[in-house]
C-alpha cells in the first residue's frame, strides 16, 4: 500500500519509525526536513500530504513501531484541489494518541489515516512554527492543562478555527488573484459537462472576493481620470480646429463681400450669413460631435470587417458573443454622443448634416427610422424560428406605432411654433413673451430628438434579445454594411461626371 | 398626492399632461392608436396643478408630464411606456381597458 502510494506521486518519502515516546521530536524533525526540501519544489503550488498513519500493533511493522509518520512532497501542478479529503479534528487524533500512551496493550483496532492537504508557499519558516502546534500534544511529558499546548498557544478544538489558521498561513498571496483570473476565464469548453463547469464555478466563486478592493478601486479611478483627460484633450483639439476653419471661412466671405460690393450687387445692410451654413458662433459641442463621429465611423468600419471575417471563418459562439457585445456598445456610444450634441445644437442633428447625403434622404427625426430598418434587414437573418418571426413582427409594429405617435407630436410642435410666431405684427402683442413661448417649443424639440434616439436604441436592444448570438452577429454586420453602402453611394454620386454647364 | 392618486384610480388609463406639452400629445395619440381612451388631466388647467406636479416629480419622473397610470398604478413617463411597448408588455396591460368597438 505504501509503495503504491509513493510511486503514484513522484514523492520523496521520509519514513521513520521510532518508538512512540519520541514522536513529538520526530514530527518537529520531519517538519524541518520539509522546510529544507521545500525550496526545491518546482512551483508555488506544491501540495503536501501530511499523513499520519496511526496503526495498530502489527507483526509486519515490528513491535516497537506503533506510530509511522510519512510525509510526502509532490510537485504536482494541480491548480485546484479537486478532491477534498476528510480531515479529522486534531483533538480526536490526540485522543487516540492518549489511548496509546495509557494503554500499552496492542490492537486498539483502528487504523486511520489522517491527511491534511495544504498548499505551502515558500515561507518555510512558518512550518517549524507552532502552526501544527496541537500535534505537540503528543508530548509525553505533557502535564499541561488540556487547553494549552507546549508553546503556549491556545489549543484549537474547532475545525473552523483550524482551517482558518491553516488557510491564513499556507495559502500563497497570489491565490486570490489567480482564482479571480480563473473565474473570469472559466469556460465550459467542448468536453466538459455542465455539472463539472457549474461545480468548478461555485468552487472558484467561494474563493474569490468579488467586491472591489482598494487597489482595484484606485486602478479604476486612475483609468477614469485618464479617460476624462483624454476626452477633454479631444474636445480642445476639436475646438481649436473649428476656430481655424471659421477663421479661413471668414476671410473667404470678406473677400466675396468685397467683390460683390464692387460689382454693385449689394446695397448694404446686414449680410445674412446663415444660409451659408456659417452661424458666426463657434459651437464646440458640434465640433466635438463631428470629431467623435469621424472616429466612430473608423471604428465601425473595423467592427464590420471583424464581424465579416468571424462569420466567414465560423468562429465559436463565445468569440461571436464578444464581437456582438462590443458592436452593440459601439452603437450605445453613438447615441450618447448624439444626446450631447442635441443639447449643444438640436438643429444640427435634425438637419442630419453629420450624415452622408444619401443617408440624409432617409432622415427621420435626426436618424434612421427603426421600423423601416427592421423591414429591410430582417430577411437577412433567416432562418428564424416561428417564435422569433412573431417577436420581430411585433417589435416592428410596436416601433411603427410609437414612430407615428412621435411624428404626430412633432407635427403638433411645428403647428404651435408657427402659431406663436405668426401673430399680428401691427398688433399689441408682446414680442418678448411670444419669443419666450417659441423658445420653449424649441426645447421640446430637443425632447423629441432624444426620444427618437431612445426608440432607436431600445429597438436595437430588443432585437438583440430576440436573436441568437449568431443571428445578432449577422444582423449587426447587415446593419453596418447597409449604412456603409449609403456612404459609398454618396461618394460615388458626388464624384459622378456631370454635364458641363 | 392624494389628488393625483384619486384621479389615477378613476379610470383604467389616466394621463397627466400640460396643454403646452407636445410629447404629452404624442403619448395620447399612441394610446388612441392602441385602442384605449385615456382620461387626460391637464395640470395647467387644474387649480391644484402645481401641487400635483410636485407630487408627480416625487414619484420619480424627471419630467412631471406626461405621467401615465394604468389600473391605478404608476407606469412612468414616455420612456417607460416606450420600453413596455417595444417589449410587448403594454398591450396586455391595456387589454381590460380597451374601448368596446
Amino acid at each position: 500500500w505504501v509503495l503504491e502510494f509513493a510511486f503514484s506521486r513522484f514523492t520523496i518519502i521520509c519514513f521513520s519509525t521510532i518508538s512512540y515516546g519520541d514522536s513529538s521530536l520526530f514530527i518537529v524533525f520531519t517538519i524541518m526536513v520539509y522546510g529544507i526540501l521545500l525550496p526545491f519544489s518546482s512551483t508555488n503550488s506544491v501540495s503536501i500530504s501530511l499523513c499520519l498513519v496511526v496503526g495498530h500493533e502489527d507483526q509486519r511493522l515490528g513491535g516497537a513501531e506503533r506510530l509511522t509518520t510519512s510525509m510526502n512532497m509532490s510537485a504536482s501542478s494541480t491548480q485546484f484541489m479537486t478532491s477534498r479529503r476528510i480531515v479529522l479534528p486534531i483533538h480526536q487524533v490526540n485522543m487516540w494518541a492518549n489511548a496509546f500512551k495509557d494503554d500499552n496493550s496492542p490492537n486498539t483496532g483502528t487504523s486511520t489515516i489522517l491527511e491534511v492537504d495544504a498548499k505551502f508557499d515558500n515561507k518555510s519558516e512558518d512550518t517549524s512554527h507552532g502552526s501544527l502546534g496541537p500535534l505537540n500534544n503528543y508530548d509525553q511529558e505533557a502535564t499541561k492543562p488540556p487547553n494549552k499546548v507546549s508553546d503556549g498557544h491556545d489549543y484549537i478544538a474547532d475545525w473552523e478555527v483550524m482551517s482558518g489558521e491553516m488557510m491564513a498561513r499556507f495559502i500563497p498571496s497570489t491565490y486570490e488573484d489567480e482564482s479571480f483570473v480563473k473565474l473570469k476565464t472559466l469556460r465550459q469548453g467542448q468536453s466538459r459537462s455542465v455539472d463539472d463547469y457549474a461545480s468548478d464555478f461555485c468552487m472558484l466563486l467561494s474563493r474569490v472576493v468579488l467586491s472591489e478592493s482598494v487597489a482595484q478601486r484606485d486602478l479604476r479611478r486612475l483609468a477614469q481620470n485618464r479617460e476624462a483627460a483624454k476626452k477633454s484633450r479631444l474636445r480642445k483639439k476639436a475646438y481649436v480646429q473649428q476656430l481655424e476653419t471659421s477663421r479661413s471661412k471668414l476671410t473667404q466671405i470678406e473677400q466675396e463681400l468685397q467683390r460683390a460690393r464692387q460689382q454693385g450687387l449689394l446695397v448694404g445692410g446686414a449680410l445674412d450669413t446663415s444660409h451659408l451654413g456659417f452661424s458666426g458662433t463657434v459651437n464646440s459641442g458640434v465640433a466635438t460631435f463631428e470629431m467623435g463621429y469621424s472616429n466612430w465611423i473608423d471604428e465601425q468600419d473595423r467592427h464590420i470587417r471583424e464581424l465579416r471575417t468571424a462569420l466567414q471563418a465560423h468562429v465559436s459562439e463565445d468569440e461571436l458573443r464578444i464581437l456582438v457585445d462590443s458592436g452593440m456598445r459601439h452603437y450605445y456610444d453613438l447615441f450618447r454622443m448624439k444626446a450631447d450634441a442635441a443639447k449643444a445644437d438640436v438643429f444640427y442633428l435634425m438637419s442630419g448634416m453629420w450624415k452622408s447625403p444619401a443617408e440624409r434622404f432617409f432622415l427621420w427625426i435626426g436618424g434612421f427610422r427603426p421600423s423601416e430598418l427592421l423591414k429591410v434587414l430582417t430577411p437577412q437573418l433567416d432562418p428564424l424560428s416561428e417564435q422569433q418571426i412573431g417577436a420581430v413582427y411585433n417589435l416592428q409594429v410596436s416601433s411603427q406605432q410609437f414612430e407615428d405617435a412621435l411624428y404626430q407630436g412633432m407635427a403638433k410642435l411645428q403647428q404651435t411654433l408657427a402659431e406663436s410666431l405668426a401673430t399680428d405684427p401691427l398688433g399689441a402683442g408682446n414680442y418678448r413673451s411670444q419669443m419666450a413661448t417659441a423658445m420653449g417649443k424649441l426645447e421640446d424639440l430637443v425632447t423629441f430628438v432624444n426620444q427618437a434616439d431612445q426608440l432607436r436604441q431600445q429597438t436595437l436592444k430588443q432585437m438583440s434579445r430576440i436573436l441568437t448570438t449568431r443571428q445578432a452577429a449577422r444582423g449587426l454586420l447587415a446593419l453596418g454594411d447597409y449604412f456603409q453602402r449609403f456612404r459609398a453611394l454618396s461618394s460615388l454620386w458626388a464624384a459622378r461626371p456631370r454635364e458641363p454647364t | 398626492m392624494e389628488a393625483v392618486m384619486r384621479l389615477a384610480r378613476e379610470r383604467g388609463v389616466v394621463i397627466f399632461t400640460k396643454s403646452s406639452c407636445c410629447m404629452c400629445y404624442a403619448v395620447k395619440i399612441l394610446f388612441h392608436d392602441l385602442g384605449v381612451n385615456p382620461m387626460v388631466h391637464e395640470l395647467d388647467q387644474n387649480p391644484e396643478g402645481r401641487e400635483m406636479e410636485k407630487a408627480l416629480m416625487r414619484l420619480g419622473c424627471t419630467t412631471p408630464v406626461p405621467a401615465v397610470f394604468i389600473g391605478g398604478l404608476f407606469v412612468g413617463s414616455t420612456n417607460e411606456v416606450m420600453s413596455l411597448h417595444l417589449g410587448g408588455s403594454l398591450n396586455p396591460l391595456l387589454k381590460p381597458y380597451r374601448a368596446l368597438s
